[in-house]
């Protein structure tokens, strides 16, 4: 059984906005998933609906057979959620900040004591960041920093699911370099699943094991890069992309 | 329990690293020991509106002996225009139907011809919801008197005063009256400070971009009200002990150096156990009410403006205490009136107290479960734009309705 199984997902915000339509996909232990698509199209709803932040309209999201709705304690334990929207609590430290997020999260799931330690050694290492650096507040980081901070807290705590809104959205070239690999790295030597959204499909490319297209809140592609671009008669993802969505829509884009 | 502590303990730490949160618990402090030199200058100008007027006033003589005396003090408040008659009766007979009684008790007139002090002995009913009258008019017929009769310095008066189904001494009065004053102040420097910091907690969330992922944290969302409920409070308890210091420092002053306990003897240790379960009633509510308004704000300037909301009825209970303290069931009930109770409970009784704290204790388990309700739903993040989408609605509803 897959470890995320998505099903006819549909939501309506209050004052009949309906941003998901019948939203549908898996995502298998261990693999890198991208959900693609323009602004707006409901990436940002179908990460919240799946991280029990938002409820959805009917539909159903099951982790390990958990369902999110109905027992979203229980999903929690199994997964973690980085916003899009870079954040922290400006008067921590990059430390105390990384030592917060991986204690709640594996003090919830009974972790021993040594282990919590470990795992913040090992977030420290995955961050990239010098101790210098990580003994600052995070009133001083750039938003690159946090956003290494955040990620690496969300790793190093080995959840079945991490779910990344733009991961790299807005970094630079070294920073975002750093995430991707550690994505990689993370997901192939902890069997962590990894669902990720972005708007650079060579990052997709390097990234996604499979991806999906989602246009007005609806599935419209899905496969391997490669099979994509194949299929849709493409040079490359972006131009596959854009002939797709071009094609939903009944003309050009 | 380890998701609170650490909650707690990080909750605590966004807190105290706050130069305005440093500031607030600093602030009372200062205030209440600046405050001592306003009092006494409030002191004063209450002691020159001192007046009669507004009281039927009967003067009896304690014995045939003191007929004489007794129709001059009539004669003398005459002077001042005060509503005065010379009466027969049991002092408290007359009280049924004059609001001041001035007994002249049986060697009076002897004691003043021969340059002793003489003591009147003064009855007055009083109500609750005119404390401050009652305090002042036993010293407003010494005054008259004094002036009047000359030698005044040798004019003593034993005042009593019917309140509440009780008698006590003016002097009792008087310093249940300060200390339950100051009692209720002191509160206000608990409540606001809990209604504020509970507020910054959500409004910080949202502002810092982090909702969203502590919404995602494997924690139950009782967790995390609790946790900011209780570091809300302890920050707010902070606040309180520098305000208590610093009452203290003022009372010391205006006391011209005398213990400030001295105002607190009259209350029971049943009395100020019960004053500190309601003002901790009225923190948790606060802070419970603060959590749950600031859902619906989207900032950390949005959140604190909340604190006004959640405090008015503080700034209403205070406003109660300057003109009286009105029992009335249908009070016990308004928030943080269990201060006010419990404050004057010497006066007012226990069951008032008992009451309002009760009710305030109900009150704040409903906002609880309604704060814990809308965290363990998508409200947590989406209330902010559902009330801004109901505003607009109104707003645009209205517009439509203006003709043309």
């Amino acid at each position: 059984m897959p470890l995320l199984v998505v099903e006819g997902l549909r939501k309506v915000y209050p004052g009949g906005v309906e941003a998901l339509r019948g939203v549908s996909f898996e995502v298998e232990a261990g693999e890198v998933v991208a959900l693609v698509g323009p602004n707006g199209a409901g990436k940002t709803t179908t990460f919240r609906i799946i991280a029990t932040i938002l409820r959805p309209t009917s539909g159903c999201v099951l982790l390990e057979g958990v369902d999110v709705v109905r027992e979203p304690g229980e999903a929690r334990k199994r997964l973690v959620y980085v916003p899009e929207e870079v954040g922290g609590y400006k008067q921590l430290t990059g430390r105390e900040m990384i030592e917060l997020l991986v204690k709640l999260h594996l003090a919830a799931r009974g972790a021993e004591r040594r282990e919590i330690e470990e795992a913040v050694e090992e977030a420290v290492k995955l961050t990239g960041l010098s101790e210098k650096v990580l003994g600052k507040k995070l009133r001083e980081y750039s938003k690159g920093m946090k956003r290494r901070v955040q990620v690496a807290a969300a790793l190093a705590v080995a959840p079945r699911l991490a779910i990344l809104d733009e991961p790299t959205a807005g970094l630079d070239v070294i920073a975002a370099n750093h995430l991707r690999r550690l994505i990689r790295r993370v997901a192939a030597e902890r069997g962590s699943a990894v669902l990720f959204s972005s708007h650079n499909m060579l990052e997709v490319e390097y990234l996604a094991d499979r991806v999906y297209l989602i246009h007005r809140g609806e599935i419209i592609a899905s496969g391997h890069p490669r099979d994509i671009v194949e299929e849709a008669g493409a040079r490359n993802l972006e131009e596959a992309f854009l002939k797709l969505i071009a094609g939903r829509e009944g003309g050009g884009v | 329990m380890t998701g609170v502590r650490l909650l707690l303990s990080k909750e605590l730490r966004l807190l105290l690293r706050e130069g305005t949160v440093i500031l607030a618990i600093i602030l009372p402090f200062v205030m209440y020991s600046a405050m001592g030199g306003m009092f006494a200058k409030l002191s004063s100008e209450v002691s020159r509106a001192y007046r009669l007027k507004g009281y039927s006033i009967a003067v009896v003589p304690g014995a045939p002996s003191e007929e004489q005396a007794a129709r001059m003090i009539v004669a003398l408040l005459r002077a001042q225009h005060a509503n005065v008659r010379l009466a027969k009766g049991s002092p408290k007979a007359l009280l049924e139907r004059y609001t001041l009684v001035i007994l002249v008790p049986r060697g009076f007139t002897r004691n003043l011809t021969r340059g002793l002090n003489a003591t009147l002995i003064v009855y007055l009913r009083a109500s609750l919801s005119k404390l401050a009258a009652a305090t002042a008019a036993p010293s407003g017929v010494v005054g008259v008197l004094a002036r009047g009769i000359g030698g005044g310095s040798r004019l003593r008066v034993e005042a009593y005063i019917y309140i509440n189904g009780r008698v006590m001494s003016v002097e009792k009065l008087s310093r249940i009256v300060s200390a339950g004053m100051g009692l209720v102040d002191a509160s206000i420097f608990v409540i606001f400070p809990v209604s504020s910091f509970a507020a910054l907690l959500i409004g910080s969330e949202k502002e810092e971009r982090m909702l969203d992922v502590l919404l995602s944290l494997p924690l139950p969302r009782r967790d995390i009200a609790l946790s900011k409920m209780l570091s809300a409070i302890i920050v707010g308890a902070m606040a309180a002990a520098s305000s208590i210091a610093g009452f203290y420092v003022m009372l010391a002053g205006a006391t011209g150096g005398r213990s400030a306990s001295l105002f607190y003897s009259m209350y029971t240790a049943e009395q100020m156990v019960e004053y500190f379960v309601a003002i901790l009633a009225s923190a948790l509510f606060a802070s419970a009410l603060s959590l749950l308004l600031s859902l619906f704000t989207e900032s950390v300037r949005g959140a604190q403006s909340i604190t006004l909301i959640a405090t008015l009825p503080a700034l209403a209970a205070v406003f109660t205490v300057f003109t009286g303290i009105p029992v009335n069931p249908a009070l016990y009930a308004v928030p943080y009136m269990c201060v006010v109770y419990a404050s004057f409970s010497p006066l007012t009784g226990q069951t008032p107290a008992i009451a309002s704290i009760t009710a305030q204790l109900v009150e704040t388990g409903i906002v609880v479960y309604v704060f814990v309700k809308l965290l363990s739903s998508e409200a947590a993040v989406t209330a902010s734009a559902t009330l801004r989408r109901l505003l607009r609605g109104r707003r645009r509803a209205a517009e439509e309705a203006l003709p043309g």
